[in-house]
């Protein structure tokens, strides 16, 4: 394999750096590695610094282990390090830079998938979220979520001067004491999450590469968190408990299973459900020791016209609060989610 | 024995009764408006619904439900004696929700319900809360048929209740009046007389009433009580005389033949010596449970004894068949 145009420089890569055609082949690889969130374009800035901190931390760290419960990656990172990393670093100085070319060559390390179509794929994508019939859990929530989590996109669309056509991935950091690491990575469209990195490669192919078996997943995964998460048996939804502290039953719908508004008409429901003005400070749920505040991934607690979550008649705005994040930051984005549902086009079912 | 016979002399005790029944449940009507019988049974209801006593935020809550404007300003004065059961469901909807709490109203009626005691209040509404599943609408609708039914309760304890005064009040109006069933039916069956006025005169209401509008309860009471004056039966205190059946005096004119107290007691001497007292009670047991039937039933069976006896239904009568008035 040819040397690649960050190898064999006199002076280290680092942010600033004016090589372009360096930058952009390392940014490529660390996109393709999964570490760079995005960006291809050939200007070493604070994402490309941050992405290559989250690398050496794997090299040295990584040992395959889940920092869930799914299971190991297929090839411990740190066991590929063969004393290139000392230390967590953000330059890449030539032994880091062989590393990393020598991990793009090596199989073992799962490569993310990218899309020569990138357009075509996403409207694809979409498209069978909304055509989706008998699914585990509403489609319009989850198409509220995928404009969230995604924009709506399963692959990033290049841009002049940006070569990005990787699979979406959000990258989760939630380790205290490592805050270099990345802890989880969900992937396209409904942002699918594993816990292990890289992937093994049964799964690229199952969620990574196929925007509707990510779907899927996604579909099962709310479903999970709407079984478990809200009302028990893993854990109950504190804003449920306040808001509805009687109802023991979970609620799956206002209308009966053979109604064609079964789990399709939540537009309809965040229309007519009382609006709420939230701004910093208003409490998260009656009683709550806390309000809504700006968080590092949300910048602005306001919020106006928000369908109030008391108000629908089932327990889904409660389960798409659990699907992502914790804390305030879980609060965010249920009421990201509410709003997108009023904007969604409406659903085959509704 | 003529079948005829039997037949008129059963009119004319029904018709008897029914007039004593008209009488009977005026009476019980005036009473159960002077001692506010509906509005207190309607009040005993609610409180026993909302299970006042138990607790003192129990009793709370009745009281606020029932000084809600939705209930309490149904009656200008006094207690409602009928409360929609809308307004009671609204009522108690609006009082549960606690002050100064936040959130949806079917929250707030949670928290409301929530801090209620354990018990059977609670539970019920609870149990309501689950099957509206966050809609308000359909919680009001579900205590609105609770209300309902237990409503229906105590229409039925209140009629049994009523039922009770009737047959008190239907003794009492016998002994007062005098109508013993046991002289009545010897009457009619002896004197032929007697026995085709009665029938003539039971057609006549029947005819009259059987068309007539509801007619006002004090206009009834009144008219029941001139008709029953009227019968040439031996009913009232008199001396073992029948009343001259003609000519019939004026209603105004009879005040129940109780004129004179020493005739009355003449009259009660007279039956103690002669060991009829033992058969007049009798009478009046009879008269009493038989009146107690009420008027309906005593109009219903009249009417039934007067198409037997007629043969078939009368042929209602045809506004376009010319007559002769």
């Amino acid at each position: 394999m040819a040397p690649r145009p960050y190898q064999g420089l006199g002076a280290p890569l680092a942010q600033g750096s004016g090589n372009s055609a360096a930058v952009k082949a390392l940014q490529h690889d660390l996109r393709a590695l999964g570490y760079l969130r995005q960006g291809i374009d050939g200007a070493f800035g604070g994402g490309t610094a941050t992405a290559l901190r989250a690398l050496t931390w794997d090299l040295l760290h990584n040992n395959g282990a889940s920092t869930g419960n799914d299971g190991p990656a297929p090839v411990a990172m740190s066991s590929l390090n063969r004393g290139a990393v000392a230390q967590v670093t953000d330059s890449v100085d030539p032994g880091l830079a062989n590393c990393i070319a020598d991990l793009m060559a090596n199989d073992s390390v799962t490569k993310l998938p990218s899309s020569d179509d990138a357009v075509a794929a996403n409207k694809t994508a979409m498209e069978a979220l909304r055509a989706m019939l008998g699914t585990k859990a509403p489609p319009p929530f989850m198409a509220a979520m995928v404009r969230q989590e995604s924009s709506g996109l399963h692959f990033r669309v290049p841009t002049p001067g940006d070569d990005d056509n990787y699979v979406v991935v959000g990258l989760d950091r939630n380790d205290d004491a490592a805050p270099d690491a990345i802890t989880s990575r969900g992937y396209g469209l409904g942002q699918y999450t594993i816990f292990h990195h890289p992937p093994r490669p049964d799964e690229v192919t199952d969620f990574v590469l196929d925007p509707v078996r990510n779907v899927g997943k996604a579909f099962g995964e709310l479903r999970q968190k709407f079984d478990k998460w809200v009302a028990g048996s893993v854990d109950v939804a504190d804003d449920r408990t306040s808001e509805h502290p009687l109802l023991t039953n979970l609620r799956l719908c206002r209308f009966a299973p053979d109604d064609k508004r079964f789990l399709h008409d939540c537009k309809n429901c965040a229309a007519e459900a009382h609006k709420l003005e939230i701004e910093r400070g208003t409490p998260c749920y009656p009683g709550a020791s806390f309000g809504y505040q700006p968080t590092q991934y949300y910048l602005s607690a306001v919020y106006q016209g928000v369908p109030d979550r008391a108000d629908f008649l089932c327990d889904w705005p409660y389960a798409a609060r659990r699907y992502n994040g914790s804390g305030i930051n879980s609060f965010h984005y249920q009421t990201r989610i509410l709003l997108n549902l009023l904007i969604e086009p409406p659903f085959a079912g509704s | 024995m003529s079948l005829g016979i039997v037949l008129d002399v059963a009119i004319g005790l029904a018709f008897t009764y029914l007039l004593m029944a008209i009488i009977v449940s005026g009476l019980v009507e005036v009473l159960a408006g002077w001692r506010k019988w509906r509005g207190k049974s309607l009040r005993d209801g609610i409180a026993g619904l909302l299970d006042a006593g138990d607790h003192p935020l129990l009793d709370q809550l009745f009281k606020d439900v029932f000084a809600h404007g939705l209930v309490a300003d149904l009656s200008r004065k006094g207690l409602p004696s009928y409360v929609p059961s809308r307004n009671f469901a609204m009522a108690l909807l609006d009082v549960l929700k606690p002050d100064g709490s936040t959130g949806t109203a079917f929250s707030r009626i949670q928290f409301g319900i929530q801090k209620l005691p354990a018990g059977t209040v609670k539970q019920a509404l609870s149990t309501f809360v689950e099957h509206a599943a966050g809609d308000a609408e359909a919680l009001q609708k579900r205590i609105e048929t609770w209300f309902d039914d237990s409503m229906d309760r105590l229409t039925g304890e209140y009629k049994r209740h009523t039922q009770a005064w009737m047959i008190g009040l239907s003794l009492v109006a016998a002994m007062v009046l005098n109508v013993d069933s046991i002289s009545l039916a010897r009457t009619l069956w002896t004197d032929p007389a007697v026995r085709s006025a009665m029938v003539g005169a039971a057609q006549q209401y029947v005819d009259r009433n059987g068309q007539a509008t509801a007619a006002d309860a004090q206009q009834k009471l009144q008219d029941a009580r001139c008709a029953l004056e009227k019968l040439p039966l031996p009913i009232g205190w008199t001396l073992q005389t029948p009343k001259k059946m003609d000519p019939p005096p004026a209603c105004e004119a009879v005040a129940l033949q109780i004129t004179d107290f020493q005739d009355v007691m003449q009259a009660v001497k007279e039956r103690l010596s002669s060991n009829a007292w033992i058969w007049m009670i009798v009478g009046w047991v009879l008269t009493a449970l038989a009146v107690s039937f009420g008027a309906p039933f005593w109009f219903d069976a009249l009417k039934n004894l007067l198409n037997m006896r007629n043969a078939g239904p009368k042929p209602p009568r045809s506004e376009a068949s010319g007559g002769t008035s």
